[in-house]
């Protein structure tokens, strides 16, 4: 079914996304912070965990943007645009093993509330709720220490994942109780269909457009998480270059060497802001009718970070959108 | 004593002692004036406020302005001085027996004079296992006659510490020892009530009671706590009327805080941060307000000697050859030196320029590392294991001294990962036999002399653990040990001084079990209307001299 939908659904929504200028940007942005996460080891650039110590002054002051460092280096000489390019790796890698994770448990227990109802609705989503009921920092430094395996990049997308999984849980079952209503699910059980049948033939490719937006913005909200994880220093370890940390390790050079914090911290703001864009872009262009209620609900840069510093997660936006 | 954060040094040589004054902040003429509230800000709570416990240099902080011990150190100095005792101890009986004459008149904040009863009941309290304190066993304590037997229970009472009349209190030792006054000065030996103790009971460390120069007002754990000075201390009175630890406030923003007058001191016992350090230094005002202090201490990676693969010597020895010294001293802004050997340069008997292995200038020989794994086995084809470097991770500073030294194993194809641990987390897996091979650890005195440096962290007493061990590369020389015992009760210096020269032969040019690294210059700053904030060779802080401008 989705291959018969392909050039007739999914153009209009192209035609429709590329008039939203900021999407189109944030598209451009990301694609091209893939590229060059991918090819990090292909550049020409310093290894970003070599400190050059002999550049560095005697009191061991941080090189300013300059022609030695080309965005100034941090305290051990290290060269900071390599370790942005490298922390860019670690950024997307956790934001989209994360969301993955929290879309696909998400998803498959959304699914199977909503469908079956009743009881096992009842007892999955009340679990939900005592999952979101856990503030979130809180709940990653608890999992972390669990686990005694801070540092782990997986273990953290694995963290993460366990987190927000609920939001996606919540967004999905709210889709398919309304969709369970609708003439051809009804029609499918008339014909016999058996439930797995059912959800994956009719059901599913419904939630589609849902999951892609939800899971470019949880993009979004795992890449900022996994930074608090970093500056709050249980997230990734030492010597990985990682935007969370480099903030949180520049922040003492602030008024000497502010370039430590601003490069890093406008990475974050950017990747998370080009993500937030983009998922706004393809929820509007996905779903046209809802437009007008979209724009400052879900969409906007603040959505995964108002919701991070109130301890609500994004999901809980979107459902009641 | 661990030192995860830089604490203040001390010096013995007397030669050196006019160094004390350098760290004093100058002032203009105006005399002290009495009254006001210091703020210090602090990150984290003092562990305890028991002294029977406290092992930790902001515990310390606190205890030094509640307690007084028999003995302390003259002015800033690291001459011993009578401070509850009347006079110096008189020392018979060959070195072995010690008779202290106390003060009359010496009152607790209770209102009860103290007598050699208390000190008894205090000493005792210390050392009973049942207290946990950290003095319950060793060397610094356990040569008081019958102390052993105390520490395992057959006895109630410590024969060797006997309580002469109310003003006498004779202490004799089983063997000489030429740190035992050192000791006695300790925060251990404070003397405190045992009718306030057996009232507070489990909560003795938030209602302690002292004979200090202040006395606790209020405690808020995580918040505040406040100091008051003591109307009835027997010493000269301190001149502000109230100190307030703020609680909670992280380096960053506490020196942002002095900087702004906010708070007057930032974590007194510990070393600015790198960060902080080049931060002040870019601003005139404060920049002329940093005390600075050489640190009796020393950084070194201890190789645990039972472990694989730092059971072979060989190992150990191409270690020494591998970590650049200058890079370490960069990451700490040049703020000490580097070392090749187990003494701190303050320290009577080091030895300058110590470099037993002949390396360069930063500490290395790369080749010779290079030859010496070769000889030990590894090669391409059966190359070295990657190694765990455990360590404190206390600020930034933490992460780049280590990612340092990752860099410079790289060099000989050694594979270092960084395993940053919180400092109680790192005591713990380092302290325990076979469970840590390789970590980055800090000693720094626990009293100006080489004794500390040898007893507590390289003798076979101090490697036979189950836990909270200080002895980190588990290392037990029999040869060591016996020089060690002659020298802590050797009365002639300079013989004395050739022993531990030796045992720091033994360790650096024949045993191995450390890479020595540096040893560090302390630094403090205090905000601008402080005056006379100097820092102590020995104590974390303190605040008898310091006043403030208009007395508030």
């Amino acid at each position: 079914m989705m291959e018969s939908r392909s050039d007739s659904t999914w153009l209009p929504i192209w035609y429709r996304f590329r008039r939203d200028r900021l999407a189109l940007g944030g598209g451009a942005f990301i694609i091209l912070l893939l590229l060059i996460a991918i090819l990090a080891p292909l550049l020409p650039i310093r290894n970003p965990n070599h400190g050059y110590y002999e550049l560095l002054p005697a009191d061991g002051r941080p090189l300013a943007p300059g022609s030695a460092f080309l965005l100034g280096s941090d305290a051990i000489g290290r060269d900071l645009l390599s370790r942005i390019i490298w922390g860019a790796r670690v950024s997307l890698f956790i934001g989209f093993v994360a969301n993955g994770l929290a879309l696909v448990v998400g998803l498959c227990v959304g699914i199977v509330a909503g469908y079956f109802g009743k009881w096992v609705d009842m007892i999955l989503m009340r679990f939900t709720d005592v999952m979101m009921a856990f503030p979130v920092l809180l709940f990653s430094i608890a999992l972390i220490a669990i686990l005694q395996r801070g540092g782990n990049v997986l273990v953290i997308a694995a963290v993460i994942a366990f987190i927000y999984w609920t939001a996606v849980a919540r967004i999905v079952r709210g889709q398919v109780l309304s969709l369970r209503e609708k003439e051809f699910i009804e029609a499918a059980k008339a014909g016999g269909g058996r439930p797995r049948h059912i959800l994956f033939r009719h059901v599913f490719p419904h939630l589609v457009p849902v999951l892609i937006v939800y899971g470019t913005i949880g993009i979004a909200t795992s890449i900022s998480t996994e930074s608090i994880l970093s500056f709050i220093g249980i997230g990734v370890q030492p010597p990985t270059a990682d935007w969370g940390k480099m903030v949180s390790d520049g922040q003492g050079y602030l008024f000497v060497a502010p370039w430590l914090v601003i490069f890093p911290g406008l990475m974050i703001l950017f990747t998370v802001l080009a993500f937030n864009l983009v998922g706004d872009g393809l929820r509007d262009a996905l779903d046209p009718r809802q437009r007008a209620l979209s724009r400052g609900v879900l969409g906007g840069v603040s959505a995964g970070g108002q919701a991070l510093a109130s301890g609500v997660r994004p999901g809980l936006e979107a459902e009641s959108a | 004593m661990y030192q995860h954060r830089a604490r203040w040094m001390g010096v013995t040589v007397t030669g050196l002692l006019l160094l004390a004054a350098c760290g004093t902040t100058s002032t203009t003429t105006t005399q002290p004036v009495a009254g006001g509230t210091l703020n210090i800000a602090f990150k984290d709570d003092p562990k305890t406020l028991d002294p029977a416990v406290a092992y930790d240099t902001t515990s310390w902080t606190v205890e030094r302005a509640l307690y007084n011990g028999l003995l302390d150190y003259k002015g800033f100095t690291t001459e011993l001085a009578p401070d509850i005792a009347e006079a110096m101890p008189s020392i018979t009986n060959g070195g072995k027996t010690y008779t202290f004459k106390i003060r009359k008149g010496v009152k607790f904040s209770n209102g009860r004079v103290v007598t050699a009863d208390d000190f008894k009941y205090s000493w005792e309290r210390m050392l009973d296992p049942k207290t946990q304190g950290p003095m319950t066993g060793g060397t610094f304590w356990g040569g008081i006659t019958g102390a052993q037997d105390f520490f395992s229970a057959k006895v109630d009472h410590i024969s060797g510490i006997k309580v002469v009349d109310a003003n006498t209190l004779e202490v004799d030792l089983d063997a000489a020892n030429q740190s035992f006054l050192n000791i006695v000065a300790m925060p251990f030996g404070f003397v405190l009530p045992k009718e306030s103790v057996a009232a507070a009971g489990a909560d003795y460390s938030h209602k302690p009671v002292g004979t200090g120069a202040f006395t606790l007002d209020k405690w808020t754990p995580g918040q505040l706590l406040v100091l008051k000075k003591n109307p009835t201390y027997f010493g000269k009175a301190a001149y502000l009327n109230e100190v307030d630890f703020q609680i909670g406030v992280t380096a960053e923003v506490g020196f942002l805080r002095l900087q702004n007058g906010q708070a007057d001191l930032v974590e007194p016992d510990v070393n600015i941060p790198s960060a902080q350090y080049i931060q002040l230094n870019s601003n005139p005002t404060f920049k002329a307000r940093i005390v600075t202090h050489p640190n009796v201490d020393i950084w070194f990676l201890a190789m645990n000697v039972n472990m694989r693969p730092f059971d072979n010597k060989l190992v150990r020895e191409a270690f020494n050859n591998v970590v650049n010294k200058t890079n370490q001293l960069k990451v700490l802004n040049g703020r000490g030196a580097i070392s090749n050997g187990i003494q701190a340069p303050p320290m009577p008997g080091y030895v300058p320029n110590y470099n037993p292995l002949g390396l360069d200038k930063n500490g290395q020989n790369l080749d010779k590392a290079k030859t010496l794994l070769t000889q030990a086995g590894y090669s391409a084809s059966h190359p070295f294991p990657a190694q765990d470097l455990v360590y404190a991770h206390t600020n930034a500073d933490s992460d780049n001294l280590a990612a340092s030294i990752q860099q410079d194993f790289q060099q000989v194809g050694v594979t270092i990962n960084l395993k940053g641990l919180s400092f109680p987390a790192y005591l713990d897996i380092t302290g325990k036999p076979n469970s840590t091979a390789l970590s980055y650890n800090g000693w720094i005195q626990d009293f100006p002399d080489p004794s500390d440096f040898v007893d507590p962290i390289l003798t076979c007493a101090a490697a036979d653990v189950t836990a909270n061990g200080a002895n980190q590369a588990f290392y037990c020389n029999k040869q060591l040990d016996q020089l060690a015992d002659q020298a802590r009760g050797d009365v002639n210096t300079s013989e004395r001084l050739k022993l531990y020269q030796q045992i720091q032969d033994i360790v650096a040019k024949q045993d191995f079990p450390w890479v020595p690294m540096y040893s560090t210059i302390n630094t403090g700053v205090s905000s601008t209307r402080v005056h006379d904030y100097a820092l102590h060779p020995v104590w974390p802080l303190v605040l008898t001299n310091i006043w403030l401008t208009g007395g508030k």
